[in-house]
């Protein structure tokens, strides 16, 4: 799936600008940013709810919205489903079947049976926690090769959002799917993606694979007498500041910078283990409040 | 692509609608034909004279309209708010517009899914009533009349509302402003008109607008045609041609369809999703509340003194200030308002 230089205005404020990447099947992709950056909006746009002012995004180089065909194999999951609250499961299946040539109809009441969710009855019944499950079991029914999720366990107790992210986790590797996840749960995204896209002000900040953030990015915590020296300083961002203790990440992915440190004599040096949060800080944290 | 899936999908948002629309067509027609035959029979036997005099204009109305016309055409209205202004309202259609279809297919089931199935139950029934009717005793009544235009003329102002108010959909952000505009612009081709031809009429002593030009703005009622009646005035075949609504619901169809597919979903809940319609809509809504103020105004003058005029002019221009005004602050909120219903 190409996204390619994707634009969008929304009451003349430009919300996305020239957004350009791809999406591979059986990888998850994160898609990260401050309140109002515009992931929502790329999800939509990424399943044709909305159009762009330009660029397109293409599907086996068929566009997404001249041919909406390709859809069949694009699946959004919003934060509320609130379309299929008023059906029946069995409705909701017989739609689907209808809808997506490819979906699953024993694998769905297979996973159902799994997580324990009825098999009857009207989703709209269901409590918050059900109903994201049941959406996402639906989703990966279809056998989609492009599922897009928005803030999957937002809102959802703990015991839950474990047999969620357990369960995208097993659906990636069994069903070869590409998954898109807009979340600020970035110990999730963590524990979740190979890649994070790093949305800011609209446009792609940053693309990362989360096995190089780890090599690239250095996350130290230093002890200077005098305060921090500007030559440290401008080696990346202090992310935590307590008294003459430092917090510092920088990208260092040949050590120059470790070695930089060290010739400016710290009292004390210590090389701390690197979270996706630190550098979502470190990179979108320069603004105190949202766009 | 199959479309089995969108059918599905429209089925289950208006099956209570055309339940109801169905039953009323019961009633409409075959119902209220065979409660009359007893009336006429009825009639006859009491006072076979009198009767005489209005059976014919009677048995002609069984194939005309009744006060169920008027709830069917509510209902029609109601089941396109469903199908478009809800769906927009209730975030139902991020999820249609996420679903493998073109758009315009999309529109093209909502028209069919009302279409279809209130013209087989209208067919239905009104070949019932013509065949009771016809094959009673009061049968000879029915000779002369036109058959046809009786069947085809309110089958067309049914589909022509229907699609009317799925094309004010198109443009409508949320199903309160599709009801609103749907309503006001029915009454459009009329009420402007008649706006206008007060506002002559006051300043200028003028009425050129009134009279034969309102009854020409008539045909672009589409209600109107429901209520058509063999024997009325309203059964003018000169007033009524099947031309005005069957080209209007082609152009309905068609419009609908291209501005479906160019709909900005992210302006969903609001008055308006084409932005670009806003200064006229703006402007129109202040211009018609105007003159309406002032049609308001100058009707507060006591008769005494209508006399003249001049009285009848300046509350004329006080009406439309203040209505003016009003209508200013009116747009001011309409335009700045989101109405999204958020489930938990």
């Amino acid at each position: 799936m190409l996204i390619k230089g994707v634009s969008k205005t929304i009451k003349q404020k430009p919300i996305l600008k020239g957004i350009t990447f791809e999406v591979e099947p059986g990888k998850v992709t994160g898609l990260i940013g401050r309140n109002g950056a515009g992931k929502t909006t790329l999800l939509q746009l990424m399943v044709g709810i909305i159009t762009p002012e330009a660029g397109d995004i293409q599907l086996n180089e068929q566009s997404i919205y001249s041919n909406p065909e390709v859809k069949q194999d694009i699946v959004f999951v919003p934060d509320s489903p609130e379309a299929l609250k008023s059906y029946s499961i069995k409705e909701i299946c017989q739609l689907y079947k209808d809808i997506y040539p490819k979906f699953d109809e024993e694998l769905f009441y297979s996973l159902l049976e799994r997580f324990t969710l009825p098999k009857s009855g009207k989703v709209g019944s269901f409590s918050k926690g059900m109903k994201a499950l049941f959406a996402l079991i639906l989703a990966f029914s279809t056998k989609a090769t492009y599922v897009l999720l928005d803030e999957p366990t937002d809102g959802l107790d703990i015991i839950v959002k474990k047999r969620i992210l357990q369960f995208i986790v097993e659906a990636v590797a069994d069903f070869n799917v590409a998954v898109v996840i807009s979340s600020h749960r970035l110990d999730e995204l963590e524990y979740l993606a190979d890649t994070i896209i790093m949305l800011k002000k609209g446009e792609v900040s940053e693309t990362y694979s989360l096995d190089t953030i780890k090599e690239s990015y250095k996350k130290v915590q230093v002890v200077f007498p005098h305060g921090m020296p500007d030559l440290v300083k401008k080696l990346g961002t202090v992310i935590g500041e307590t008294g003459k203790v430092y917090v510092l990440i920088f990208e260092d992915e040949t050590n120059l910078g470790i070695e930089k440190i060290k010739d400016a004599h710290p009292l004390y040096m210590e090389e701390l283990p690197m979270t996706l949060e630190d550098l979502f800080v470190a990179k979108l944290g320069g603004e105190q409040f949202v766009g | 692509m199959s479309v089995k899936g969108l059918i599905r999908k429209e089925w289950k948002q208006s099956r209570a609608i055309l339940l109801m629309i169905a039953l009323l067509f019961l009633f409409h027609f075959p119902i209220r034909a065979m409660v009359s035959l007893e009336n006429w029979r009825e009639e006859i036997r009491l006072n076979p004279t009198e009767a005489m005099e209005y059976l014919a204009w009677s048995v002609h109305s069984s194939l005309g309209m009744s006060v169920f016309s008027i709830v069917i055409l509510i209902l029609l209205v109601t089941l396109a708010v469903q199908l478009i202004g809800s769906e927009r309202s209730t975030r139902r259609q991020d999820f249609a517009f996420a679903l493998p279809y073109k758009r315009r297919t999309m529109f093209f089931v909502k028209w069919v899914i009302g279409v279809v199935p209130t013209s087989i139950i209208y067919s239905l029934t009104f070949a019932c009533t013509y065949l009771l009717v016809n094959s009673s005793e009061f049968g000879f009544h029915l000779e002369g009349v036109n058959i046809a235009e009786a069947f085809i003329l309110p089958l067309l102002g049914f589909v022509a509302t229907y699609s009317f108010t799925l094309l004010i959909g198109t443009i409508t952000g949320e199903m309160i402003s599709q009801i609103a505009l749907t309503f006001i612009f029915t009454i459009f081709p009329v009420g402007i008109l008649l706006l206008l031809g007060y506002f002559f009429d006051i300043n200028f002593n003028n009425s050129f607008l009134l009279g034969r030009m309102s009854e020409e703005a008539a045909r672009f009622i589409w209600p109107v045609y429901t209520v058509y009646n063999p024997t009325s005035a309203m059964g003018d075949s000169e007033f009524m041609s099947v031309w005005v609504p069957g080209v209007a619901i082609i152009v309905f169809l068609v419009l609908g369809q291209w501005l479906y597919e160019r709909n900005l979903s992210e302006y969903n809940g609001e008055f308006l999703i084409f932005k670009q319609l806003e200064p006229f809509f703006r402007v129109g809504i202040i211009v018609c509340f105007a003159l309406l103020g002032g049609m308001v105004g100058s009707g507060l003058v006591p008769w005494s003194l209508q006399s003249g005029g001049t009285l009848m002019v300046v509350f004329y221009w006080v009406g439309a200030s203040i209505f003016t005004y009003l209508s200013y602050l009116l747009t001011k909120r309409l335009f700045s308002m989101n109405i999204t219903i958020k489930g938990k």
